[in-house]
């Protein structure tokens, strides 16, 4: 087995493939024109952060209206509980 | 300068020095795309101090050994994993396959003997070797894209020499 550096002047050149700047100008394509812009991103996050927000909103009162309802209740001498039938 | 005349004149110079990095075709292909994307979009800011071939030049090295450290990395996390993680699947790292075109099958044996030595060096060592005994560059044309003086040049390819004589008594010529 031949190990000296010399050796390696053996390597022949090769061309490159022909496929290779197609790729090549559809990589610089993609960077010019990215699927999801800084823009999108943003716009995006804002709508699920006012989504969240709204959640939360409703649930809190909904929470309250709760608390009114049961008071309203008791001041009508009605009872809370949706039992029509004592087994 | 339009790009595509750039691509023409340099493309085979980038693939084939690609190669010699990581002698592996598809790795090879990778590089040089990378390469060619960071030309054309820094295309616009080369001020004409250095000849375009050295410019694409020192690209393809950078291109060929941040390839190169990545794949490292990725190995060395692969490690942790599969001491963490029993069971887990060991044959999702890919195997390097000695893959070099330009290399006769008769002389594969010895080359892949040599270039596993020349990959054990450290960058600026295997860079210098590479451009001087696979590339056949002088050594003005080496100082020039390795943006060093003569001098250095000379010292570093003694180094690189030496290790790799030391790496080659190592192993034998066997693998």
């Amino acid at each position: 087995m031949r190990t000296d550096l010399d050796f390696l002047k053996n390597i022949k050149k090769v061309d490159a493939p022909e496929f290779l700047l197609t790729r090549i100008m559809q990589q610089v394509k993609e960077q010019n024109n990215p699927l999801m812009t800084k823009r999108t991103v943003f716009a995006y996050g804002m709508a699920i952060m006012l989504v969240f927000c709204l959640d939360f909103y409703v649930l809190e009162r909904a929470y309250k209206n709760n608390g009114h309802n049961s008071t309203m209740l008791q001041s009508f001498n009605l009872d809370q509980e949706n039992d029509l039938y004592h087994d | 300068m339009y790009f595509s005349e750039i691509y023409e004149q340099h493309k085979d110079m980038v693939y084939n020095l690609a190669l010699q990095y990581v002698q592996n075709r598809e790795d090879a292909q990778e590089i040089t795309q990378d390469t060619f994307v960071s030309v054309y979009n820094s295309l616009k800011d080369f001020n004409h101090n250095s000849k375009v071939s050295t410019w694409i030049y020192r690209i393809a090295i950078n291109k060929s050994l941040d390839f190169i450290k990545a794949r490292q990395r990725k190995k060395k996390s692969w490690l942790v994993n599969s001491l963490f993680l029993f069971g887990s699947n060991n044959e999702s790292f890919d195997v390097i396959t000695f893959d070099h075109p330009g290399v006769l099958l008769e002389q594969k044996e010895s080359m892949e003997a040599i270039f596993r030595c020349i990959n054990r060096l450290p960058e600026n060592q295997k860079t210098a070797i590479i451009l001087s005994k696979i590339e056949q560059h002088s050594l003005s044309q080496i100082a020039e894209i390795m943006n060093l003086s003569i001098k250095a040049v000379e010292s570093l390819l003694q180094r690189a020499k030496a290790n790799l004589q030391k790496y080659l008594d190592e192993t034998g010529g066997k693998d």
